[in-house]
């Protein structure tokens, strides 16, 4: 990979996909459809983590996580013109990358174990069960409504949220470089803008 | 606490991270004691989505495997003013359909199975033979692509894609072009056979022979 395509990333995952991020996944799906380059970003930048984790979940290894990862995004990107409904974007990801792991999963077992020709979804013993897949469904979403809050109230939610060692004030106020007292009106402000983004 | 005053989102959400002296926490508590909807429906919203973000398993993928998905978009963008759904699909034509002839019969036209399609497609010389069965939540199908006449051409496509509204799937086909899958709903569902560079969709029928609103049409 070269220094150009890393800093390719990091730009789309900082400020340049913040702008695309509160479009809705029907807004990006059309934008898609009219060649846009920066949806088609924005929309693998929103997913990413929900695919990704999807086949480890079931399982999978690194590497075939990384195919299943590749293969869901061909096939958003083969039925992009057709897709029905754009608006279930997440759910069509999700429900794709179960299936591909399905797959990787049918193709590991012994020839002789297939029996007849079928649809690997209910042959499989290994599904994510689907309350689990809602489960990722709704991390996601929470994920991608913090990554759409101003920089501040972002990194304030992902310690306040993700940080396993559950910082102290002195230590946000610290990496957030505001004043201890300031603390509790941002994070007022913060938790409002993610309550009516996750309302949305 | 004033019991009429709301308790501010962030007291909540602090409580709910563990962070409040004890007199406040039971000043909160004494409040929502009293009922209080919206300080109730705040607190809840909270809890639930600290519970959701703190089991949060998900990883981001490697940068290399990342910039291959964004690159999917700029490599396979077809030309200005072509679209991106590739060749345009041919719709396979409906040559025969059990209900319309269990209807002409008095009598239920596929034996053993809810419903029974045989579909056209002219340009390639094909013939698909679709066989549907529901089973509570899940649909059966079964089916064959044929040759209409000799000579065999085209090849049979290894595999068959079934378009759903919550995702897409694929299908092996035998080398008699038999095919057999069992699908999680009861659709709406394509298949969808790409075959001598031409995609040809057959939309699964929903409805089954001896449904009642058959007989209404």
């Amino acid at each position: 990979m070269t220094v150009e395509n890393t800093r390719k990333i990091q730009a789309i995952s900082g400020e340049a996909a913040e702008q695309q991020q509160v479009r809705s996944d029907a807004d990006l799906i059309a934008a898609c459809r009219a060649g846009d380059t920066d949806a088609w970003e924005a929309l693998v930048m929103r997913y990413r983590r929900l695919i990704y984790s999807i086949p480890l979940q079931m399982g999978l290894s690194i590497d075939e996580a990384a195919d299943v990862f590749q293969l869901t995004w061909l096939r958003l990107h083969q039925r992009l013109a057709t897709l029905r409904d754009p608006s279930r974007a997440r759910s069509w990801l999700a429900s794709t990358a179960h299936r591909l792991s399905l797959d990787v999963h049918a193709a590991r077992r012994p020839a002789h174990e297939e029996s007849a020709i079928s649809l690997t979804l209910v042959k499989d013993p290994r599904p994510l069960p689907e309350d689990e897949i809602l489960l990722l469904e709704e991390q996601q979403r929470i994920r991608a409504a913090i990554d759409q809050l101003p920089r501040r109230c972002r990194e304030m939610l992902v310690l306040l949220f993700y940080d396993p060692n559950q910082p102290s004030y002195a230590t946000v106020a610290q990496q957030l470089g505001i004043p201890v007292g300031s603390i509790g009106p941002v994070r007022q402000r913060c938790f409002s803008r993610l309550r009516t983004l996750l309302a949305r | 606490m004033d019991g009429e005053r709301h308790v501010p989102v962030d007291d909540l959400a602090i409580w709910s991270l563990g962070g409040l002296p004890a007199y406040r926490r039971q000043e909160i508590a004494s409040h929502l004691a009293t009922g209080c909807d919206q300080c109730l429906s705040d607190f809840v919203w909270f809890q639930k989505t600290l519970q959701i973000a703190r089991s949060d398993r998900l990883q981001a993928p490697p940068p290399a495997v990342l910039h291959g998905a964004l690159r999917i978009f700029r490599e396979q963008r077809q030309p200005a003013g072509e679209t991106l759904a590739g060749p345009p699909r041919l719709v396979g034509r409906v040559l025969f359909d059990s209900r319309n002839a269990s209807r002409l019969a008095g009598a239920r036209g596929a034996a053993q199975w809810g419903r029974q399609v045989l579909y056209a497609v002219e340009p390639l010389n094909l013939q698909i033979d679709l066989r549907v069965e529901r089973d509570g939540p899940c649909m059966h199908l079964a089916g064959q692509i044929l040759h209409a006449t000799a000579p065999a051409e085209p090849a049979i496509p290894e595999r068959i894609a079934v378009e759903s509204l919550g995702g897409d799937s694929e299908v092996s086909i035998l080398a008699t072009g038999e095919f057999t899958a069992t699908l999680a709903d009861n659709g709406p569902h394509t298949l969808v056979v790409r075959i001598a560079n031409q995609e040809i969709a057959l939309p699964i029928p929903e409805g089954l022979d001896d449904d009642p609103a058959a007989a209404a049409h």
